[in-house]
């Protein structure tokens, strides 16, 4: 915990929730990534959100100081994206495990240079393979919808989907190891 | 099982990632991404792909979420809290406790002081014949059908009649009743969450008074929470205590049912029955146990030299084959010695022990059960064991696992237990403990369970065959019912270890706590007890509160932290 964060916390814990924001704002993608990746939805990580920070305001006062902030908010953002979860009867996705692997280190994924250049990657991305991603991924289309949209059947839009993972990983790959071939 | 191919399983995971997976292939993708390397580290990647695609997507939105943030601090009071505060899980903070636990103390025997002129049905007025012993006298048989009264619950049947079931308590708007049949809610999981400290309580003529207004103005009382539902369970203990001291043999699964009930060390009932229990030779597998796992409670310094005696006769009582049977006195237990604790010595000191001798040639699962947990506290309080011993346990667990799915080792298939190596069907109360016992072999021995093959596969019985409402699977002892509500409570006690034991929140993808509790509200009778139609009253109101209060400490290895840290 920085000396910042730390500050902004016994503020917040004082009552103030402008400090509660400014502390909660560095980690809401992250949670919204998280929820997102247990429930599966796009709209309902939203809401869970919402609740993890209500529920993190409402507690505050229970968190040590010596506790992590971001695995605190992680810890009840995980609880609501179960709930989400189950109230959207969805199954398990990929595993929790292997969530938990990936979100093990709460600072933003896309700081490192991997984030950077998968990001320059999304960036490249065009047709129908940036049509799919800024539908389902920046703007929490559903899959179906997002097939009609595009003319396609919903089978073809999870293949395109694959695909363009795919792709994006061979990008990532051959961007780092350009970058240092050993 | 059908199993996918890597080409299959990585597109699986794609649509896995888009939400747009099949529960059917979910499961049969996890199982390949347990066994395969290479499509778990792919698996990894494209999760790793979507965090940084929605970390992105949140950045992009940062102004919707923040005033989402703003408009929620702004209506704090209408969010509903899915389960417990997450919060780093410490063990229990043994002076706060109990200072809580006395103010509940106080307030129960308050409330059974004040009940008692007044309470139509209730426990203090029934005059119910005691339920125990009805013959104490039996001796430990090879077979459950004639074991079945001896305690904690063998998971053997007694021929009693069925109790209507109890009017169904008044339950809050939010909550959804559990189903029968594991179907997901549509409604965000029921129960008000467990704390540690007690909820604080209104005296009951108060209570009497509020309800009687409350009856005019509001029709729907106020719903129970699992706290409420101990506290009556905590009065309907108190009320049993003549029963319990009569039929001493279950002294020790009360004694652990107050600990965990919050009812103080220091209260001159828990002390008396405590005294006793100390000064009884230790003869019955099921009763050892439950005090190596009280005392290490309770202090496990102060205690150890017990807590040893309790290991050197669960050595001495294992059977041949790994299991343990009910149990004999070991002579060996009383010339078992404790050095004094060094002056400026830190932590708790290790005591070795070994085996002295052997147990008879077999047992069955249930005392099996109960002696690994009963291990496991000696573990905890610094007793060493050795590992063969412990070898051997898990040797009988795994060589005695159902093998009925045709799919070929090392896939996880659900497999399970009964109550010993027979070729009956796996059923849920065996199969929790087995779980339980396998997690508890890992622990000591210092292995990892999630590559505990067989752990797993019992694992994936249960979550295939997730009941809250009744014990799964052919009951051997009452000409194999399915899923029938023997020995429920039994079982749900030994579901709440192995969530706990291995550390799942969720089994089946349902979170087990919140509709067991729910169940448990749901099914509590008037006078504050539980009873399953081939159960004992008292074992089983018993297990009912160390379900609701989640009595099982997870495995992390305390021994190893000095006693005021861990406090």
């Amino acid at each position: 915990v920085s000396d910042t964060e730390s500050r902004l916390l016994k503020t917040a814990q004082a009552g103030d929730p402008k400090a509660f924001e400014r502390v909660l704002r560095p980690h809401l993608a992250m949670l919204f990534a998280y929820s997102r990746a247990i429930c599966g939805d796009f709209h309902a990580a939203e809401d869970v959100v919402q609740e993890t920070a209500q529920i993190a305001y409402r507690k505050l006062n229970y968190l040590i100081p010596e506790a992590d902030f971001a695995g605190w908010l992680k810890a009840i953002a995980r609880r609501q994206a179960l709930a989400a979860r189950r109230s959207l009867t969805k199954t398990n996705l990929v595993g929790d495990d292997v969530i938990e692997r990936v979100y093990q280190d709460p600072a933003p994924a896309t700081a490192g240079r991997r984030g950077e250049a998968l990001t320059e990657c999304i960036d490249r991305l065009e047709g129908r393979a940036a049509q799919a991603v800024k539908g389902h991924y920046f703007q929490g289309v559903k899959l179906n919808e997002l097939a009609d949209k595009m003319g396609m059947t919903s089978v073809a839009m999870r293949q395109l989907l694959h695909r363009v993972r795919v792709l994006l990983l061979e990008c990532v790959r051959r961007r780092l190891s350009v970058e240092n071939p050993t | 099982m059908r199993k996918f191919s890597c080409d299959e399983a990585r597109a699986e995971l794609s649509d896995a990632l888009a939400g747009v997976i099949g529960r059917p292939e979910a499961n049969v993708l996890e199982a390949h991404l347990l066994e395969c390397e290479p499509c778990r580290s792919l698996a990894e990647l494209f999760l790793w792909q979507d965090r940084v695609l929605s970390e992105l997507a949140a950045e992009a939105r940062m102004d919707t979420l923040m005033q989402r943030v703003r408009t929620g601090l702004a209506t704090l009071d209408q969010v509903s809290i899915a389960e417990e505060e997450p919060a780093v899980r410490f063990r229990r903070p043994r002076s706060y406790g109990w200072i809580a636990a006395a103010a509940v103390f106080v307030l129960v025997v308050a409330g059974v002081l004040l009940w008692k002129p007044s309470s139509q049905g209730g426990a203090l007025t029934q005059g119910n014949p005691p339920e125990i012993p009805q013959h104490p006298m039996v001796e430990p048989q090879p077979e459950p059908e004639q074991t079945a009264q001896s305690v904690p619950a063998p998971d053997a049947p007694v021929p009693q009649h069925v109790d209507p079931q109890p009017p169904q308590q008044p339950v809050a708007a939010e909550t959804v009743k559990a189903s029968p049949l594991p179907v997901p809610p549509p409604t965000p999981e029921p129960v008000q969450a467990k704390t540690d400290a007690p909820a604080p309580v209104k005296s009951p003529a108060v209570k009497a008074s509020a309800g009687a207004v409350a009856d005019v103005v509001t029709p729907a009382p106020k719903p129970k929470t699992p706290d409420d539902a101990v506290r009556g369970a905590m009065a309907y203990l108190k009320s049993k205590v003549a029963v319990f001291a009569r039929d001493s043999k279950s002294e020790e699964l009360l004694l652990w049912t107050w600990a965990m009930g919050g009812v103080p060390e220091s209260d001159p009932e828990f002390q008396t029955a405590l005294k006793g229990v100390l000064e009884k030779k230790l003869e019955k597998t099921y009763n050892v146990s439950l005090m190596a796992m009280l005392l290490e409670e309770l202090d496990r310094v102060k205690y150890q030299k017990r807590i040893a005696q309790c290991a050197q006769y669960l050595l001495d009582n294992q059977c041949a084959n790994g299991q343990w049977s009910y149990g004999d006195p070991s002579i060996f237990v009383e010339s078992v010695t404790v050095p004094p604790p060094k002056p400026k010595a830190k932590g708790l000191q290790k005591v070795a022990i070994t085996r002295k001798r052997d147990g008879p040639p077999a047992g069955d699962n249930s005392n099996t059960m109960y002696a690994l947990l009963g291990l496991r506290a000696c573990h905890d309080a610094g007793i060493v064991l050795p590992p063969a011993s412990v070898e051997l346990a898990a040797k009988w667990w795994r060589d005695t696992q159902s093998k009925l799915s045709p799919v070929k080792a090392p896939a996880v298939a659900p497999e399970g237990w009964c109550y010993s190596k027979h070729e009956h069907k796996p059923y849920g109360s065996m199969t929790a403990g087995g779980v339980g016992s396998l997690a508890i072999c890992d622990y000591i021995l210092g292995r990892d369970p999630k590559k505990d093959r067989e752990l797993l596969c019992g694992m994936e019985w249960l979550s295939k065959n997730f009941s809250v409402a009744y014990n799964p699977g052919p009951y051997e002892h009452a000409n194999f019912e399915e899923n029938s509500q023997h020995q429920v409570y039994y079982y749900l006690y030994a579901l709440e270890r192995a969530a706990i034991l291995t550390g799942s929140e969720q089994i089946g993808g349902y979170a087990w706590y919140p509709r067991t509790a729910q169940s448990l509200l749901d099914s509590q009778r008037p006078d504050g007890s539980w009873k399953s139609p081939s159960g004992s009253e008292l074992n089983d109101t018993c297990f009912a509160v160390l379900t609701l209060r989640k009595a099982t400490r997870a495995l992390i290895d305390v021994a190893t932290v000095s006693p005021a840290k861990a406090k």
